[in-house]
């Protein structure tokens, strides 16, 4: 029995020729409410069911129709929700949307494709020119040192062939004690005399523990020591404070 | 391969569907911007890189025709003299013996000499001046001392081998 616009129940211990208790109830609620219906029809599932219309109208104190047998594809299409048709609104407004976009997404994809592909290829060029210029420094070392059995660092390899070719010849390298102190002396010349505790070279580097030094100091001796051509291995790792010793290594480039 | 993909898809409950179909963009746009930052931060490495060894390979030519001439240049001819007979000798003349601790042959090009408390000044003329005797420093170790200018050395040199 339907009850309302979403609404419905089974109904209860009727019979041929008495109306369903629960209907009565139902127009007795509706008749308090003053809102009694005209009439009330009756749909039959199964044929030859249908109860006595005149004795029920006669009970219910209303007319009773015979509505014949239901059936849903009888509803009214406008009645309820209907689903599908929401589903086909989204769909349709997503379709229209993604069809007016669908140009500028091409454009943004294309572009993107664009930066991708220059990306790559910038990367390849710089990576065979840094292939390349290995490959020719290699070369270059190995057509000075044919005997050279491994070339690992040509530049590292070249220097120092270059210093070993210099003492042979009896000319000073930019890596040997004299010049570096040189470079270290007008680095430091503004430090207080007792400023430097000790100096040690070996190997083409120099290494000076500075005592009593503050910070803007060392870090003023280390520009102007970058700045003569030297590099610094080990810059201060830790902000010296006054009073402390301050380790520095050089080397020359 | 399109039709499995395909097949795919239309198992794909409406739900999934949608779900898929918003973190695949989503996804998408996350790998772009992580694959454009980390290209863009390996090809600033690799410039960096490039631009060193651009550097280092005018260098490395520079350097090798420097050597390329020196090795065509004549052949010098260092001291016959003991080294350390000639490192004596150039101290005495120096005036730096009254200074010297202790002098050591390790070998017949390599002595090392040790000087106690030196004028800094009178030491590293000396050391200059062994450069026309195809002698140098190898490594060498200085002291302050209290008295200023003062200082104790402790120094390898070597003579440069024909």
């Amino acid at each position: 029995m339907r009850s309302g616009e979403f609404e419905g129940a089974a109904t209860d211990c009727g019979d041929r020729e008495s109306p369903p208790l629960s209907l009565r109830l139902l127009l007795a609620e509706a008749q308090a409410r003053g809102a009694v219906p005209t009439a009330i029809t009756l749909y039959t599932s199964v044929s030859g069911t249908l109860p006595a219309l005149d004795l029920w109208a006669h009970e219910l104190g209303i007319e009773v129709r015979d509505g014949g047998s239901w059936d849903w594809r009888k509803a009214p299409p406008v009645a309820g929700i209907s689903l599908v048709q929401e589903r086909q609104a989204w769909r349709i407004i997503c379709s229209s949307v993604g069809s007016r976009l669908r140009p500028a997404a091409w454009v943004m994809a294309a572009a993107l494709m664009i930066h991708t592909a220059a990306l790559v290829i910038d990367w390849s060029s710089l990576a065979n020119e840094q292939r390349g210029l290995r490959q020719q420094m290699e070369s270059r070392f190995r057509a000075v040192f044919p005997d050279a059995v491994a070339v690992v660092d040509p530049a590292l390899q070249m220097r120092r062939m270059l210093a070993t070719a210099r003492h042979a010849a009896g000319q000073p390298d930019n890596s040997d004690f004299l010049p570096m102190i040189v470079q270290v002396a007008a680095a430091t010349k503004a430090l207080p005399a007792t400023a430097l505790r000790s100096l040690s070279y070996a190997s083409g580097g120099m290494t000076l523990e500075l005592a009593s030094v503050d910070e803007a100091t060392v870090r003023n001796i280390v520009a102007r020591l970058l700045q003569s051509g030297l590099s610094i291995d080990t810059p201060p790792s830790s902000t010296p404070q006054t009073g402390t010793n301050v380790v520095l290594s050089v080397r020359a480039l | 391969m399109k039709e499995k993909l395909r097949g795919l898809w239309k198992a794909r409950t409406p739900r999934e569907r949608l779900i898929v179909g918003a973190l695949a963009p989503i996804l998408g746009v996350l790998f772009y911007v992580w694959f454009v930052h980390s290209a863009g931060e390996a090809r600033t490495r690799l410039q960096t890189g490039v631009t060193a060894l651009r550097e280092q390979a005018v260098l490395l030519q520079q350097q090798a025709v420097e050597v390329e001439r020196l090795r065509a240049a004549p052949a010098i001819t260092p001291s016959r003299t003991d080294l350390h007979t000639l490192l004596q000798a150039q101290i005495g003349a120096a005036g730096l013996s009254r200074a010297l601790v202790k002098i050591d042959a390790l070998d017949v090009n390599q002595v090392t000499v040790v000087f106690g408390a030196v004028a800094f000044a009178d030491w590293l003329n000396w050391v200059a001046g062994l450069a026309s005797q195809q002698v140098r420093l190898k490594a060498c170790r200085i002291e302050t001392l209290s008295t200023a200018g003062l200082v104790s050395v402790t120094a390898t040199l070597v003579r440069t081998k024909t």
